[in-house]
């Protein structure tokens, strides 16, 4: 009864205020955990502007999308340090945020450098820590060539990576 | 090159991974070193910008005492060493080296 008394507040909510409001209010009488994430999740979204998400189109009223949309929603907009936080609270990946921060940190970086030219030396510096990394040179003359042919193969595909970025 | 991986990094990064692999007829990767091996460059190319601001730093200090705002270099080399502290925890839960460019690897 009670869940359905929430869901029917919930249902009622058209306006981020009004959604704001009754999120603390069921957040400080601590009905549900799951409230007090709620509520961290649209303060985040409405300090960056993406409250919106959190209403339907059509009707306008609350609805609340996946938590991996909010997630993607909040590194789409460089908000890194919100997304981690949404996730966690959400018992999501991290990680991916911190590789695709480190993806639109180095695009940054690279618009004031000569970016082609940083690649290929950190591209070498990888093909040494690559071979001084790999076991198999160690090994007899076909794990050598086929421990050569993966550093060529990465070689390869991390230049073509790396330029992607800039 | 053989790089253990966790389900950690197995989100959309590996199926970017597989893509390239695709357009790659003679590559002999998995798509799990390909995937780490992305993760690791990110980290050797964020370690070749820190080195790069550092040096702008030494270059052209804030003089002391002056009320001078940290510059530009100052400001990323911070932003830098965040994020590379992240991209080590990456690392570490997914087994990678972490590269580091003026120091090998960790």
């Amino acid at each position: 009864v009670r869940e359905e008394s929430e869901q029917s507040m919930m249902s009622h909510i058209q306006t981020p205020y009004e959604l704001g409001h009754l999120l603390r209010v069921l957040s400080t009488v601590n009905l549900h955990a799951k409230y007090k994430t709620l509520e961290t999740t649209c303060a985040l979204l409405s300090n960056a502007g993406l409250v919106d998400l959190l209403f339907d189109k059509e009707t306008k009223t609350f609805t609340l999308p996946p938590a991996e949309t909010i997630v993607d929603r909040l590194a789409e907009a460089a908000l890194f340090d919100d997304a981690r936080t949404v996730a966690v609270a959400n018992e999501l990946d991290v990680d991916s945020i911190t590789v695709q921060q480190a993806q639109h940190t180095l695009k940054q970086f690279s618009l004031s450098h000569f970016w082609s030219i940083a690649v290929e030396r950190i591209v070498s510096h990888s093909i040494s820590c690559n071979v001084s990394n790999s076991n198999s040179l160690l090994g007899n003359m076909e794990e050598n060539q086929r421990a050569v042919r993966a550093v060529q193969d990465l070689t390869t595909c991390g230049r073509r990576f790396l330029l992607s970025i800039g | 090159v053989q790089y253990k991986t966790s389900p950690l990094v197995a989100g959309d990064f590996f199926y970017q991974s597989a893509e390239d692999m695709r357009t790659e007829p003679t590559s002999s990767l998995t798509v799990e070193n390909l995937a780490a091996e992305k993760i690791f460059l990110l980290s050797l190319a964020l370690s070749w910008f820190n080195g790069e601001f550092n040096d702008q730093i030494d270059q052209h200090p804030p003089a002391s005492g002056s009320g001078q705002e940290k510059n530009e270099a100052w400001k990323h080399f911070e932003v830098l060493q965040e994020l590379e502290a992240k991209m080590i925890q990456v690392s570490v839960a997914s087994h990678i080296p972490h590269g580091n460019y003026s120091h090998d690897v960790m």
